[in-house]
């Protein structure tokens, strides 16, 4: 073993703040990159048994209206060739939520489902299902958010539940409201079961449920082409069958089920490489220190090259303290973050996503990851370092023309600069590699921290442009179109209409047959009649009297019949009859003619509502990325909602979301698919004049007309209203009702997704400033110690010297951190756009001046320290040491 | 090629004495023929060795004079392998100097060769003795440190780091980490330059002691012209050509210079 050994404790000792610093820097990175990993290892785990153990759907359908048999057997045939398909109801209603006891701080929806068995069960975190009319089992995220507990009682669209589970959905570990949003939503939305009866007793509140229907295929295996091909098959199966399909997601689109594990999936990329960025930088760390050593040794390398030794001999010897204190910090990072940080790792996303219970699961590829992986980046950068660094002969070492130093002082330097100011300018050349390394230091320290503090103002600009996207104080999307308009009789017979709607389907069917029954029997009577007058016999006569009777029992059929609609409704027969009355006077065959909404808005709210239709269609992100989903507006010429948009001819507005999220360019021919009809669109852009609305602004825009004639529809097709007022619209037509303050929701919880993490992430980027200008800054003073010796000698005063190479050191760092800033918002911008094109939505980042200053403030005031060290260093530098001998 | 240790060394664990002379009168040691060495391009050129001829035997001492800039240090350069030579050839022993590739050059000097220079360049965070156990860690039969330590007369001062010895001390230092390993050729650069006179005397007894114990081949490099009265063979180079190969007849002993 060669004697140099015995210099590395010595070395770790005598520099021990160095060596601390990097061991501290590398150890917490390992630990909390090892936990994360370790618990999103162990959530992938979780959810990959999922899609067996709580039976999650491999899809879903919406219809406008409840689906037929016929239309649901339409369905199955289209997979009857490849093995059948099993569907299930998985109705549901957007309820409003609120407690009974305590606060009611926000408006909060609550999906609830009937409990289900077959499918999408449910994993519980505390009690069991709903068994009785009353009892409910909510989402536990939502809960946790909203202080519920087991016990408590909650009411949903008015009707009273006793929370007696606080469970998981398996389609729902990820709340989103609607699939296209950009991010889930814990605070106002949750999902939750309740009972057959439950479920029964919200249908009776008025309400109508959300028609949606899961299924499974029967051959596990199929592949995803395959079940795509069979998915178009469904909904032109249901189209045919003239169901209103309002939306087809497969499991892979849906994001309440796949989200959780891709943001894991994604998070663990950015953690890991993080980390190795952390590494590499620790590793040119150790490259510049050991790079200053092997400088101030070079005679003594020569030497020991002149004697004999071989240049891998001395690279191994100056590679072991990095090996050493990398090896150490893998090893206690890992204990650390497999023991302590995977637990509250694991509550980043609790917090988030409602998962089922956590159990940690040990992986191979994570310790190897934040084990194996740092250590042999850190020892094969240093290494290639060191390389560099001793290729040298000996008496290159002897001779200590080992730098560039030497030229870099010989440079000349005007001379109408003062002293100091050439002395200072020689202290930065001199220490090039000090600051370059420090400049990256200092870089990424600052983009930690800028991202940590610009992601909340960043996110509150998002939703503030959301907010603006939503044109009027009310969207209200509709399931078929609804005319505001309308006479009080047209009004009456829709109401009527309406009502009939409410009636069993079969009790309906029996009715309708009785009375073409009575008719026909009606008919057969006045025949009878007819002929008795003519030809009046006794054959005759007793005709037209089993006519009479036929009638007569036709005729009672019929008003058992009505009474029976008479008994569903609550009304009298006479209603009844009333009402088919009044809908035999509707053209229910024209589709040109919309029902007309049963409540009249008043003219002044009619006439400041706006009609639009809407349609989603999709837009290949390219390189693998998945589907953007774009909602196409059709809007009215001249709105007044949608201001400033030059629409008709064809031309189509483009949101600025879009255009810079995809960098469309003028002319450019956009294909957006349709996968309902298997169609595909093309669209041209046509540059700033048919660009739109803010950079979160995904949807595209053209007239009505347009839209209509795009899409086939007859020429007064809408599907929604826009509106300032609030409108009364018959409940069974109504899909959703967007407003402004819904957006806002984004806001709040992303502050409260990102709290941990934003703490986490500023305290570590304070301690990375802090190891980085330590560290390089020490450096810098230690070379320069037997200048500052002579300096002394010279009869310099401590505070002289410290001004001289102190505020040096300090114009560099103030300079780096302010010239790493445009830099560090360019990057942050193309990551963020990188790191976003597989996801759904449009975020600009946003970095408010004050969030650059903090940033700045930050680094600077963590100098101080650093600096108020070095002055202290700079008293100790002993005079003794310019009288030492030197070559 | 490692040298062999004369008898009284081997058996009496370097313990010096007095002596007669261990020049080897037989086949010369160490020869160079036209040994030529420039350093710049064109115009800039300056050659600094000019065709050197010399022949030492093994076991002399030979002082190398000569004043700043007429090569002596780029002749015992290019004796270490430290440098490669323009032109000519070098042989030490058996082997031809000027033949070998980087890595056998690194073998020569691991085996053959100890250097001590002017400026010491010992180890600072080593001990005195760990300092020569650095180099005694590349031989596979070192001298023993410890009867070398008190040879040197820095036994006392093994667990010492060099910042708390004096400069001679230091120097002895370097001299015992060139010698541990039981080196055949032992260059000296200018090893008393940075010393006071008495410091100087001692170094340069010492060198002599180890010349005659060890019988290794001395080579020293000096400006001092008081040094070549103790040698075996005076060279003198003036603009890098040899302009004197004197054999020194009747040397003296380190105490009896006079400068």
């Amino acid at each position: 073993m060669s004697p140099l050994i015995k210099r590395l404790p010595r070395e770790l000792v005598h520099n021990i703040g160095k060596y601390l610093g990097i061991f501290l820097l590398m150890a917490v990175s390992i630990a909390l990159t090892s936990g994360f990993l370790l618990a999103a290892h162990s959530i992938s785990v979780i959810i990959d048994d999922m899609p067996e153990t709580y039976v999650i759907e491999d899809g879903r359908f919406t219809t406008a209206f409840e689906a037929t048999d016929e239309q649901l057997d339409a369905v199955r045939d289209t997979a009857s060739d490849s093995g059948g398909i099993e569907l299930y109801k998985n109705y549901s209603f957007d309820a409003s939520f609120e407690k009974t006891q305590g606060d009611n701080a926000r408006n909060c929806t609550v999906r609830t489902f009937e409990h289900r068995t077959q499918v999408d069960l449910a994993a519980y975190a505390q009690g069991g299902e709903p068994q009785a009319a009353d009892e409910i089992a909510i989402d536990r995220v939502f809960a946790t958010n909203n202080d519920v507990s087991m016990g408590d009682t909650v009411a949903l669209n008015g009707v009273e539940f006793r929370v007696v589970g606080i469970m998981t959905l398996a389609d729902n570990q990820a709340l989103f409201q609607s699939n296209s949003d950009f991010t889930v939503n814990t605070l106002s939305f949750g999902v939750a079961e309740v009972s057959s009866e439950g479920f029964r007793a919200l249908e009776n509140t008025g309400f109508l449920p959300s028609y949606t229907y899961s299924y499974r295929f029967a051959d596990r295996d199929l592949s995803v082409a395959d079940r795509v091909d069979i998915e178009k098959d469904m909904v032109s199966a249901l189209s045919d069958a003239h169901a209103n399909v309002t939306d087809l997601t497969d499991v892979d689109s849906n994001q309440g089920i796949g989200y959780a594990k891709d943001d894991v999936s994604g998070d663990s990329a950015m953690w890991t490489t993080l980390l190795y960025i952390i590494i590499v930088i620790m590793a040119f760390v150790f490259v510049v220190l050991t790079s200053g050593t092997i400088e101030e040794e070079s005679a003594i390398i020569g030497t020991l090259l002149a004697s004999g030794y071989r240049r891998r001999e001395l690279v191994a010897h100056y590679l072991a303290l990095p090996c050493i204190v990398g090896i150490a910090a893998a090893a206690v990072g890992n204990v650390v973050g497999f023991t302590l940080m995977s637990e509250p790792m694991r509550n980043l996303y609790y917090g988030s996503y409602s998962l089922p219970p956590y159990c940690a699961t040990w992986s191979w590829g994570v310790f190897f990851q934040t084990t194996v992986v740092p250590v042999a980046v850190l020892v094969l950068v240093t290494l290639v370092g060191l390389l560099r660094k001793m290729g040298h002969t000996p008496l290159q070492f002897l001779r200590h023309e080992t730098s560039k130093g030497g030229v870099k002082r010989g440079f000349a330097l005007p001379e109408r600069l003062s002293f100091t100011a050439r002395f200072r300018l020689r202290v930065f050349l001199r220490n090039l590699g000090n600051f370059a390394t420090l400049f990256v230091g200092i870089g990424f320290a600052s983009l930690l921290l800028l991202f940590s503090l610009a992601i909340l103002p960043t996110m509150s600009h998002y939703a503030e442009n959301l907010h603006n996207t939503v044109v009027a104080q009310h969207q209200y999307s509709l399931k078929a179109p609804l005319e505001l308009e309308g006479t009080s009789d047209e009004r009456e017979a829709w109401k009527a209409a309406d009502t009939l709607q409410g009636v069993e389907g079969a009790r309906l069917s029996a009715l309708e047959n009785a009375a073409d029954d009575a008719q026909e029997k009606a008919d057969a009577l006045k025949v009878a009649a007819e002929t008795l007058q003519v030809e009046p016999t006794l054959e005759a006569m007793q005709k037209a009297q089993d006519a009479q009777n036929a009638f007569a029992k036709s005729q009672d059929a019929f008003n058992s019949e009505l009474d029976g609609v008479a008994a569903d409704l609550g009304a009298t027969r006479d209603d009844v009859v009333d009402m088919i009355d009044k809908v035999s006077d509707l053209n229910l065959d024209d589709e040109n003619v919309h029902p007309v909404n049963t409540v009249d808005n008043g003219a002044d709210t009619i006439a400041q509502a706006e009609k639009f239709a809407v349609y989603t269609l999709q837009y290949d992100r390219g390189e693998g990325n998945g589907e953007e989903t774009i909602a196409v507006y059709g809007v009215q010429e001249g709105s007044r909602y949608w201001t400033d948009m030059d629409l008709g001819s064809g031309k189509a507005v483009f949101g600025g979301g879009l255009v810079d999220k995809f960098g469309f360019k003028q002319g450019d021919a956009i294909e957006l698919y349709d996968k309902y009809e298997d169609k595909t669109h093309t669209l041209t852009f046509t540059g700033d004049e048919g660009t739109w609305g803010t950079k979160s602004t995904m949807n595209i825009y053209m007239s009505l007309d347009d839209f209509n004639a795009m899409f086939g529809n007859d020429a007064a097709y809408f599907n929604g209203y826009v509106s300032d007022e609030p409108l009364t619209l018959d409940s069974r037509y109504v899909a959703s009702d967007l407003t402004p303050s819904d957006m806002d929701a984004i806001g709040e919880q992303f502050t409260g997704m990102m709290d941990d993490m934003i703490g986490m992430l500023v305290g570590m980027s304070v301690f990375i400033f802090l190891v980085f200008m330590y560290l390089l800054t020490k450096s810098v003073i230690d070379h320069n110690a037997r200048s500052i010796s002579y300096m002394k000698v010279f009869g310099y005063r401590d505070r002289e010297v410290s001004k001289l190479y102190v505020r040096s050191i300090t114009w560099c760092v103030a300079a780096s951190l302010i010239v790493c800033q445009p830099l560090i918002i360019a990057s942050l911008t193309a990551i963020f756009k990188a790191m976003l094109l597989s996801y759904s939505g449009n975020i600009e980042i946003y970095v408010p001046l004050a969030c650059i200053l903090e940033v700045i403030a930050t680094g600077f005031a963590t100098y101080l320290v650093v600096a108020l060290l070095h002055v202290r260093h700079i008293k100790k530098v002993p005079l003794a040491l310019a009288l030492k001998n030197a070559e | 090629m490692p040298h062999e240790v004369t008898d009284v060394a081997a058996s009496a664990g370097c313990v010096l004495d007095e002596g007669a002379s261990h020049v080897n009168a037989g086949a010369p040691y160490l020869v160079t023929r036209g040994l030529v060495k420039g350093y710049g391009e064109g115009a800039a050129r300056m050659e600094v060795l000019r065709g050197i001829d010399v022949e030492i035997a093994r076991g002399e001492i030979c002082v190398l004079l000569g004043p700043s800039g007429s090569g002596k240090s780029t002749f015992l350069n290019l004796i270490g392998g430290l440098e490669a030579a323009d032109g000519g050839s070098i042989e030490v022993g058996d082997t031809a100097i000027t033949t070998l590739g980087k890595k056998a050059l690194g073998e020569y000097r691991r085996s053959e060769l100890g250097f001590v220079f002017q400026f010491y360049n010992l180890v600072p965070d080593l001990t005195i003795r760990e300092n020569i156990e650095v180099t005694a860690h590349l031989s596979k039969n070192p001298l023993p440190i410890d009867d070398l330590l008190k040879s040197l007369g820095l036994y006392e001062h093994r667990a010492k780091f060099p910042r708390q010895v004096s400069g001679g001390q230091q120097q002895r230092c370097a001299i015992g980490r060139a010698l541990v390993k039981n080196p055949g050729l032992l260059l000296c650069d200018e090893p008393t330059g940075a010393l006071d006179y008495k410091t100087s005397k001692e170094i340069l007894a010492l060198m002599e002691q180890v010349n005659r114990d060890y019988g290794c081949t001395i080579v020293i490099v000096t400006h001092n012209d008081a040094i070549s009265r103790m040698a075996n063979r005076v060279l003198r180079l003036r603009d890098g050509v040899l302009v004197e190969n004197e054999m020194n007849a009747a040397p003296v002993s380190a105490a009896e210079l006079v400068w």
